[in-house]
């Protein structure tokens, strides 16, 4: 076991022990590196302002990954380069991100900037064909001051002018002096009172689990893949979790593997590393994979972490419920495989034992003939909680509907199927008719709450109204193209 | 004037910009001194209850908590001041609650502050406050303000007998209901603007200190202008405004929320002279939202009468302003500051209007960039739609015909303001040949087909900045040929290092890094009024330009015996004094050097009071599509045509615009504070706030049509606010047309997809 986390500052070699375990990265750069140019904004992974840039290997080469620091912790660094706004100029020459925001007037206070020019900067790293539309880059940082058009210019600049960086002209010894971190031992950071492990194999972290769970005085064990929701808990219900589990060190997990009828994402698979691969199985809900949070959350946030936290508003639920997915668990050396439907028990309920955790989730491959859609309905475009999601696996051979599932977000305690709708569809011709009848049964079916952001009564009307815009997508076949649930 | 390199009117790279994209902005939490202590507040989780703190021992025996203060402590510390009480119409002026630094006995909302707790770590703080031992009663609460003025509602003030302050007018009333009464046609409209929480980037934060030696406090703060900050803090705690400093390093935003004296501030230093400590304080987000004034807020009817041509005889407006529990600095004066802008750029030449500001348990309310203005624009821009659509007339038809027209300057208002200049009729025409309206059927028509509802709206406004104070500063050459600015305004963002070196270098030809613009110190600053009402381009630069041209003026005197030449012949090119025509020139640094050039002749001082305000004007066109099965907007074209008098910074001017613009569309679309009916904050964070994203918001289109203003040197008019004043009318005018297919006349902002879903239902 290693106490102490390892990672380069810049071009520094740090070693940081002696810790608390919920230490965010935010707190260390601003109160122990004293870097103070990364802003505390929200504190809750809404803003961005403390956008850092992650380097890690990743297939022989360098992975920058634009994260939020503040729902980071320090011992997820482990074997990172961390770069923050600070590490981007060459002595007094601004980097050409930097030199774009100037030219671009992309700054009026300047306290969203640093986060925008590390947003900048990752996009700027990913290879051309790669690189998203600067707006969805910018997704998850707020500007009050600019109206946002001068950094969409200044993104374009950069796309324009580009040469390699001092990073760049270093690649070569940072791959190998992250590689060299790299020494499959077992991270056990801590102060004293609280701990942040970080086990170096499933085996390991099976184990420890066990023990954890098991032992008198030891907390209850708290796993964390992003940080992106446990986070939250940390900085704003100021929850004291010890000890944490932290699923980053365990290469297995990160792995996605594919066979000719499923395909299983591994527990540190983030949506960024998924996306392609969910988008190429489910090629009409691309929309929406690549809408949740911002690229921040999508760099750091797992499919799984999205599942395991029960959230009844979480977005990859119903997708995956709908397109029949399965959850791999395993507790010591007990494997068992649950489908989804038996995962959410009720509200904040899921069956997991404390000392169990999710390996994969396997999601199936559609079969000829069958579709998957989703639609989210929020306020806005982008990093916005959905008032309502419906997300329908549909095998439908052209007069009538052979099998379906039907999955709801926002519609109760937890996400849910609409069995009985369901079953109404379930070998009926598909017609207007059945689908008033099938809308009538989900009005009787389904009970949303009331909350600020919709009431009852619109998120049964959306809901019916996603059934209808089903039915003339694929029976109608007009609009073909996926519904904006928002500004866009 | 004669173009410079760097001077006026050039679209200038900002100064400011390499500290901040390199992370090296210093705002206050950057500054925070190793050592300091920390200060959280306690707040109350109730909109209205009566409480007694029962025991703090438990909270002082936290480890590492220094102090713990409740109300009791600060008995010789006064109450936040409201400096714009409204008289009624009989001129008897409205009561003002008192609004203690911390609560005594009663909290009135949710966030009212009860204690602070001093110790080592912000973690202890908060653990110390956590620990107080506290015991609410609570009181029925109000939130709502139809329901704070019904009758039997509970009361946020008792001994006011009713929450309404006051009814303050303008205008004849019987003069007025004579004209409806023989009107043609009569248009009322009701509308609601929402609340809205300014959520600068940066929350506020303070550090406080006192020097035992002295006696003398300081205070680094983001403000939106340390002299006034100064003055109020030094009044509120009974001491010299000379015994206190107030330091502003970089503000991350302000839009007229920052400007204001919170009660951190003298709690702060108080403690920190108790104590004999520096204590900083950083407010984090969710604090934001309960404890900086919200904007906005009223309710209005507003009706115009109308011959059979479509020109509009008379306006009545009736406002209702929500103040929140306590008066915020200039809380009554906002919606009263609209009235005086009600009849817009309109020749309405009969007006009443009566204001009614209204307290609740809620946040107080005070000045949000616009501040009045954008609350009057919108009524006004959707009652106009309103009798276009009522009268069948053209929506340009209608203002063209009513507008005041350039040969009515100067005019004066029925709501008794002089406008100087303003050309409305041509930003209006200018604006929409841009933005296409002659060709919008055929886009429509396309939309149609696609099952989409597109609409096209516009705005013509005008508002006021740059009334009242004026502003006195310096410009220096220094010994090593430099130049120092002095200047009491306040950047929040504006640029105005730039802005003013600009002005600087418009006189004297210098590059911008050779002037150094200072602002945010009290004690090397002398005096100044601070940022807001867009007055600091207007006032400040119009100020400067006069020091810089005088303090040329001396250099050229200077610079005259050297060269032995006549003043007159002289000229400044390129940071140089020279005689036209040869290539004999003095440096200004050899200047600097010259025996005589003692510090009086290497210094300029200036002042510049405005004579009346300036009227920025210009019209804002929006064209969009709805989603009629969700409900959901899409924003595709927004063109603005202003009238800024002179455009000093093109660059700085569109990002002011831009700006002002995304705040607009926010306020039409996304954002909109929640309480619940017990005065419950439903909305306190971004997640639950919805602000706009890149993603939400179209690429502008802007230009300007310039009418330069006469009542400055320069012709400037005030651009921080305007974006803010022309959008959210031309947004909603827009839905509303969109949606008027459907049979909608009306819907209120924000106009999520929800309401616009069941508006449709
Ligand atoms: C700004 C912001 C925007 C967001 N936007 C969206 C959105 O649009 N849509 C959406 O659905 N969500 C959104 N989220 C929520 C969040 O990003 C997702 O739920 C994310 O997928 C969680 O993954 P994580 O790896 O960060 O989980 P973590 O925070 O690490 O963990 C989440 C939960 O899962 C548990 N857990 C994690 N891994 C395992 C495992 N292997 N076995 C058992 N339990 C495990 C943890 O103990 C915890 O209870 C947003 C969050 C933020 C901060
Ligand atoms: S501080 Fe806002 S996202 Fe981290
Ligand atoms: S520049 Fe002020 S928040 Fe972006």
């Amino acid at each position: 076991m290693r106490d102490a986390v390892r990672f380069m500052l810049g071009d520094e070699l740090v070693r940081v022990s002696g810790i608390s375990a919920s230490l965010s990265v935010l707190d260390w750069l601003r109160g122990t590196a004293r870097l103070t140019g990364t802003k505390e904004g929200c504190n809750e992974g809404d803003c961005g302002a403390c956008t850092i840039v992650l380097v890690r290997p990743r297939h022989g080469r360098l992975d920058y990954r634009a994260v939020n620091a503040c729902t980071l912790l320090v011992g997820m660094l482990d074997g990172a380069q961390v770069l923050t706004v600070e590490h981007l100029a060459d002595g007094a020459r601004l980097h050409m991100v930097q030199q774009a925001m100037v030219d671009a007037h992309g700054s009026q206070c300047g306290f969203c900037t640093p986060g925008f020019v590390m947003s900048l900067y990752a996009r700027a790293k990913q290879p051309k064909s790669e690189r998203v539309d600067a707006a969805e880059a910018l997704a998850g940082n707020l500007c009050r001051c600019t109206g946002y058009a001068p950094i969409i210019r200044a993104a374009a600049m950069i796309d324009a002018h580009e040469a390699p960086d001092q990073w760049d002209r270093r690649s070569k010894e940072t791959l190998a002096r992250l590689e060299a971190l790299h020494d499959g031992t077992t991270l056990c950071l801590g102060d004293g009172d609280t701990c942040f492990m970080a086990p170096a194999s499933e085996d390991e972290l099976a184990h420890l689990l066990v023990q954890h769970a098991g032992g008198k005085d030891a907390g209850r064990p708290t796993l964390v893949a992003g940080n992106t929701d446990v986070g939250l808990w940390i900085n704003k219900k100021l929850m004291r979790l010890d000890p944490i589990f932290w699923l980053g060190g365990i290469d297995s997990l990160k792995q996605i593997a594919e066979s000719n009828d499923h395909i299983e994402i591994g527990a540190g698979v983030t949506y960024s590393e998924a996306q392609a691969k969910l988008v190429g199985l489910f090629p009409e809900t691309g929309a929406l994979i690549t809408r949740i949070g911002g690229v921040q959350v999508r760099n750091s946030g797992t499919v799984v972490g999205n599942i395991a936290n029960g959230s009844p508003i979480g977005d990859m639920s119903p997708l995956l419920l709908a397109a029949g997915a399965s959850l791999g668990l395993r507790r010591g050396e007990h494997r068992r495989k649950l489908a989804l439907d038996e995962f959410f028990l009720s509200y904040g309920v899921q069956d997991r034992a404390p000392d169990e955790f999710i390996t994969h989730v396997s999601v199936p491959r559609l079969k000829p003939g069958a579709v998957l859609k989703a639609w989210k309905i929020s306020k806005r475009a982008d990093q916005d909680i959905s008032c309502v999601m419906m997300a329908v696996w549909l095998d439908y051979d052209g007069a009538r509907i052979n099998d379906i599932r039907l999955a709801f977000g926002g519609m109760a305690g937890v996400v849910c199927r609409a069995r009985a709708c369901e079953a109404r569809l379930r070998g009926g011709p598909w017609t207007r008719q059945t689908l008033a009848a099938a809308q009538a049964q989900l009005r009787e079916e389904l009970q949303p709450i009331s909350d600020m952001r919709a009431s009852a009564g619109y998120r049964l009307d959306v809901a019916c109204n996603l059934l209808e815009r089903l039915y003339i997508e694929t029976v109608e076949r007009a609009p073909t193209r996926l519904p904006d649930a928002s500004l866009a | 004037m004669k173009p410079m390199k760097f001077g006026i009117g050039q679209a200038v790279r900002r100064v400011e910009d390499v500290r901040l994209v390199t992370g090296h902005g210093r705002y206050t939490a950057d500054e925070i001194p190793e050592g300091a202590l920390r200060a959280v507040f306690l707040r109350s989780p109730h909109a209205h209850a009566a409480f007694r703190i029962t025991d703090t021992s438990a909270a002082k025996a936290v480890p590492g908590v220094r102090a713990v203060y409740v109300a009791a402590d600060f008995a010789d510390v006064g109450d936040l001041p409201c400096n714009a009480p409204m008289p009624d119409a009989k001129g008897k002026v409205m009561p003002l609650p008192p609004y203690p630094v911390l609560a005594k006995d009663v909290v009135r909302h949710v966030g009212d502050a009860v204690a602070m707790v001093i110790a080592d770590t912000a973690e202890n703080a908060m653990a110390g406050a956590e620990a107080i031992a506290i015991d609410y009663q609570e009181k029925p609460a109000v939130s709502d303000m139809h329901r704070a003025i019904a009758a039997g509602a509970p009361l946020v003030w008792p001994q006011f007998g009713s929450n309404v302050a006051v009814a303050a007018v303008m205008g004849d009333k019987a003069k007025c209901d004579a004209v409806f009464a023989s009107a043609t046609h009569v248009v009322e409209v009701e509308i609601v603007n929402n609340r809205l929480v300014s959520n600068y980037m940066e929350p506020r934060a303070a550090i406080a200190s006192f020097d035992a030696a002295t006696g003398g406090y300081q205070l680094i703060s983001g403000t939106q202008g340390v002299h006034n900050t100064r003055g109020l803090v030094a009044k509120i705690m009974g001491i010299e405004p000379e015994k206190l400093h107030v330091v502003n390093h970089d503000v991350g935003g302000g839009f007229g929320t920052k400007g204001f004296v919170y009660r951190e501030y003298p709690l702060l230093l108080k403690a920190a002279q108790k104590l004999g400590a520096t204590i900083a304080w950083v407010s984090d987000r969710s604090e934001h939202f309960v404890a900086d004034a919200h904007g906005r807020d009223n309710l209005t009817k507003a009706t115009m009468a109308l011959d059979g041509e479509g020109r509009f005889l008379a306006l009545k407006v009736d406002i209702l302003g929500n103040m929140g529990a306590y008066l915020s600095q200039f809380a009554p004066y906002i919606p009263w500051l609209g009235v005086t802008m009600a009849t817009g750029p309109y020749d309405i030449s009969v007006f009443y209007g009566e204001m009614r500001p209204v307290y609740t348990n809620t946040v107080p309310v005070d000045a949000y960039r616009g501040a009045g203005r954008p609350e009057a624009a919108y009524v006004l821009e959707r009652l106009v739609d309103a009798c276009a659509m009522k009268l069948g007339l053209a929506r340009d038809a209608i203002r063209a015909r009513n507008f005041v027209k350039p040969s009515q300057m100067p005019y004066k208002t029925a709501t008794g303001r002089t406008y100087d200049v303003g050309e409305f009729e041509g930003a209006m025409r200018q604006a929409l040949s841009k933005a296409d309206y002659a060709g919008f059927a055929a886009r429509q028509a396309a939309s149609a087909a696609k099952g989409q509802l597109r609409g096209i709206g516009f705005a013509s406004y005008i508002e006021c900045t740059a009334w009242g104070s004026g502003e006195e500063g310096s410009v220096q050459l220094d010994e090593d040929g430099n130049f120092t600015v002095l200047i009491g305004t306040q950047s929040n963002g504006q640029g105005h290092e730039t802005a003013y070196a600009q002005v600087v270098a418009q006189s004297l030809d210098v590059p911008l890094e050779r002037v150094r613009v200072i602002q945010g110190d009290s004690q090397k600053v002398k005096s100044g009024n601070g940022t807001g009402g867009s007055r600091s381009i207007p006032v400040g630069a119009a100020m400067l330009n006069q020091a810089s041209e005088k303090l040329a003026v001396q250099l050229k005197e200077l610079a005259s015996d050297v060269l032995e030449a006549a003043v007159s012949d002289l000229e400044i090119i390129e940071g140089r004094v020279i005689i036209g025509g040869t290539d004999r020139a003095i440096s200004f640094a050899e200047i600097a050097k010259l025996p005589k050039a003692t510090p009086e002749r290497r210094l300029a001082v200036a002042s510049f009071s405005p004579p009346e305000a300036t009227y920025p004007n210009g019209t804002h066109v929006c064209e969009l599509e709805v989603d009629p099965e969700t409900g959901a907007v899409k924003l595709l074209r927004y063109t603005i045509c202003d009238d800024f008098g002179m455009s000093l910074n093109p660059l700085l001017l569109a990002g002011q615009v831009h700006g002002g613009i995304a705040q607009g569309i926010g306020q039409a679309l996304l954002e909109g504070v929640t309480y619940d009916d017990n005065g419950q904050l439903l909305s306190a964070t971004f997640m639950d706030y919805c602000m706009p994203r890149a993603e939400d918001l179209p690429s502008y289109h802007f230009e300007t049509r310039n009418v330069p203003s006469i009542t400055n040197p320069l012709g400037l008019k005030g651009a921080g606010e305007a974006g803010s004043i022309g959008s959210t009318p031309a947004v909603m005018n827009a839905l509303i047309h969109a949606l008027s297919a459907r049979g909608v006349t009306h819907i209120d902002m924000p106009a999520t997809p929800a309401k616009i879903f069941a508006a449709l239902r």
